[in-house]
């Protein structure tokens, strides 16, 4: 394509590009993995949106994945928070990940219904860089709420989600397979492109 | 201490009534109530039993303080636990503590505020009021020290109280349970003389050198030349004795009851609706947030209490995780509480009250404007507290690493001590509460062992050889297989 129509094409905000979408539109953070870069909108984790991560079971990677991103975004001074968490996140081990750990917190819930709101408040703050759930359940409107959240405070909000759950309203979902060298990623749905890849990663 | 207190006799003391008239100024009269039983008091259990505190004593840990009924079975203070049972089976040990035993003074010396302007906490275990100013507001010594007593006695405490014209002198008569009154400085000598030198709480050398001469009262000590005894005995003892007799001036800090905020609001009639009652709140919090000003103090916590016709009133609390005086942070916080506790019947009045106040700490902004606004970090830090309040004081996990090699006590949550990693081996993203039983078919094993062998110095030893494995999903776990015992294997923990 012709430098003139890619012009006249920018020019106007009413015309959808399709695959071709400018990814300049939101602020991302490197994955960390040059294959998955390069098969993300914009080059890496967007900012602002929310993540549905799609785990067979806990610990199988999921974490790994994110890793140097959270390492990245906690040295950048942002928080990490890790609300509900299944188990207790292990310092010396996010210690060695390269993470800030003054950054980092826990937010251990009694009920249900504090997952959504707390973490809310927190996307909504400002201050995170990233929001880790392990929900139960959510409805659409709370998952909408979540959203809205993650783009005032221009945080990434994960939603890991086990088997036989799924909450449409996710701008970028990605399934995760263990595999022998690595992780096997699904990309189902993402934002700003309309391809399914498929691709495997290696620690 | 207690066993030549018993040995001396008391009856050669002035009798309580010998007090003369109070001179037309008032002197200096200091009465030191003394609390022989405040260790166990403070543990706030039935005195009458057989107990006993426990504390470390010369390193070792023996008993600190012993009830009555156990005293009569033959167990004293000093003894070690075992010799204490041996002679007493029955006897219950509590460990002692310290900070229940401040704050018990601590309530003491509030009482004793009543009773006189100076009252002074310097002494272990006393309270030391002076009372040469105040004593005709009560209507001489005897009913003095008997309102004082009943006061004691009923915030659970049994005090033994002297007064002298020094506090040193009191305090000496107090400790050793003598409830004697001297008025005069000049009675001093005498009424003191008699008085074993044990009670000085001298170090034990001096004292056996004391006695190794003969001298085993006071009054022996009196009758020694001034200059032989400094070259003697040292300066420290000399001292001593003069500050008894009020030669030597002392010093006390005076105690001052902490500042606290209590304010109420009557509401014309019973309002149900937040937004109809909470301008009252807010006021409050405005006059809350004045009081802490004017004082350059902030608060810790603080409860707000809703009023309800013949009903016990309903109390909400907060806690702030850093001290707090800003008013609209309170009422955002007390709101936040508000909409989501029902109440159970119209509110006639709201009260606020706040009663623990640290000194005022202002925020330390940085010299160069390159890390993070200031700003920015009390709305995070606000935000925390809204989340706090919410979701219980233990809601919020920080994150920290300790050096140790045990893997359950490598991580921590309090972020004010800072260590280094000391293991280089990889370490789980995850970890298991506790270590759940696997069966040695259900995974392969992808590393070496690691062998942790570690922590016999406190009781919690462990010996285990982890490893890093693979179970049947394809997840990274971190196992390990118990040295001792049936060599059971164990998951510890994922890498996520």
């Amino acid at each position: 394509m012709n430098q003139a129509l890619e012009d006249l094409l920018r020019s106007r905000a009413g015309i959808w590009r399709g695959l071709h979408s400018d990814h300049a539109a939101w602020p991302v953070v490197g994955s960390g993995f040059p294959e998955l870069d390069t098969v993300l909108p914009g080059g890496g984790w967007p900012l602002g949106t929310l993540a549905e991560i799609a785990i067979p079971a806990v610990g199988c990677g999921e974490l790994r994945l994110l890793l140097p991103a959270m390492a990245d975004l906690s040295r950048a001074g942002r928080h990490i928070v890790w609300i509900a968490p299944p188990y207790q996140p292990y310092a010396p081990g996010l210690l060695q990940a390269g993470l800030a750990l003054p950054q980092l917190l826990a937010v251990n819930v009694d009920t249900e219904d504090d997952i959504p709101w707390s973490a809310e408040k927190l996307l909504r703050s400002g201050g995170c860089g990233m929001v880790l759930l392990w929900p139960r359940r959510l409805d659409n409107r709370q998952i909408r709420r979540l959203q809205l959240a993650a783009e005032t405070g221009s945080a990434l909000a994960v939603l890991f989600v086990l088997p036989g759950q799924s909450y449409p309203g996710a701008a970028l979902r990605i399934g995760v397979c263990p595999s022998k060298p690595g992780l096997n990623l699904n990309i189902i749905k993402a934002r700003g492109s309309l391809r399914r890849s498929r691709l495997t990663i290696r620690f | 201490m207690a066993a030549t207190a018993l040995a001396h006799s008391p009856q050669s003391l002035p009798p309580p009534t010998s007090i003369a008239k109070a001179p037309a100024t008032p002197a200096k009269l200091w009465l030191c109530a003394h609390f022989p039983a405040l260790a166990l008091e403070a543990l706030k259990i039935d005195t009458t039993q057989a107990i006993a505190a426990i504390a470390t004593l010369n390193g070792r840990p023996g008993l600190y303080a012993v009830s009555a009924a156990a005293r009569q079975t033959g167990v004293e203070p000093g003894m070690t636990q075992n010799a204490a049972q041996a002679l007493c089976p029955a006897l219950t040990l509590l460990p002692r503590d310290p900070a229940a035993e401040k704050a018990a003074l601590k309530r003491l010396a509030e009482i004793g505020l009543h009773f006189s302007p100076w009252v002074s906490l310097d002494r272990p275990d006393c309270l030391l009021l002076e009372i040469g100013s105040c004593l005709t507001l009560f209507g001489g010594a005897d009913r003095f020290r008997q309102q004082l007593r009943e006061a004691c006695l009923a915030a659970g405490h049994t005090p033994a109280i002297a007064i002298a014209p020094t506090a040193a002198a009191a305090e000496l008569l107090a400790g050793l349970g003598l409830e004697t009154q001297i008025a005069e400085p000049a009675q001093l000598r005498s009424a003191l003389g008699p008085l074993p030198i044990a009670a000085l709480a001298l170090d034990g050398k001096t004292l056996a050198r004391l006695g190794n001469v003969g001298i085993r009262r006071l009054v022996d000590l009196w009758r020694l030349p001034r200059d032989g005894l400094a070259r003697r005995y040292g300066n420290g003892l000399l001292q001593r004795l003069d500050s008894l007799l009020g030669l030597q001036p002392t010093a006390l800090n005076t105690f001052h009851s902490p500042p606290a905020f209590a304010a109420r609001r009557e509401l014309p009639i019973g309002l149900t609706r937040l937004e109809h009652f909470f301008p009252a709140v807010a006021q409050l919090a405005e006059s809350w947030a004045d009081f802490l000003r004017q004082r350059d103090a902030m608060a810790l916590a603080v409860a707000l209490d809703l009023h309800h016709h013949r009903r016990p009133s309903t109390r909400l609390e907060l806690r702030f995780r850093h001290g707090n005086r800003d008013a609209g942070h309170c009422l955002a916080l007390l709101r936040e509480k508000l909409e989501r506790s029902p109440l159970p019947a119209p509110v006639l009045g709201v009260e606020l009250l706040c009663s623990e106040i640290a000194p005022f700490q202002p925020a330390i902004s940085s010299l160069f404007a390159e890390e993070p606004t200031t700003e920015a970090n009390s709305d995070w830090q606000a935000m925390l507290d809204q989340v706090q309040n919410r979701l219980g004081h233990r809601a919020l996990r920080r994150f920290g690493v300790a050096a140790d090699h045990r893997p359950e006590r490598a991580h921590h949550h309090d972020t004010t001590q800072a260590a280094m990693l000391t293991v280089a081996s990889p370490r789980p993203l995850w970890l298991l509460d506790a270590p759940e039983p696997l069966s040695a078919d259900s995974f392969t094993l992808l590393s070496a062992a690691e062998r942790i062998e570690s922590g016999w110095w406190d009781n919690q030893a462990l010996r285990r050889d982890y490893f890093i494995g693979q179970d049947r999903l394809g997840r990274k776990l971190w196992l390990f297989r118990e040295l001792s015992g049936n060599r059971d294997w164990y998951l510890h923990g994922l890498f996520g």
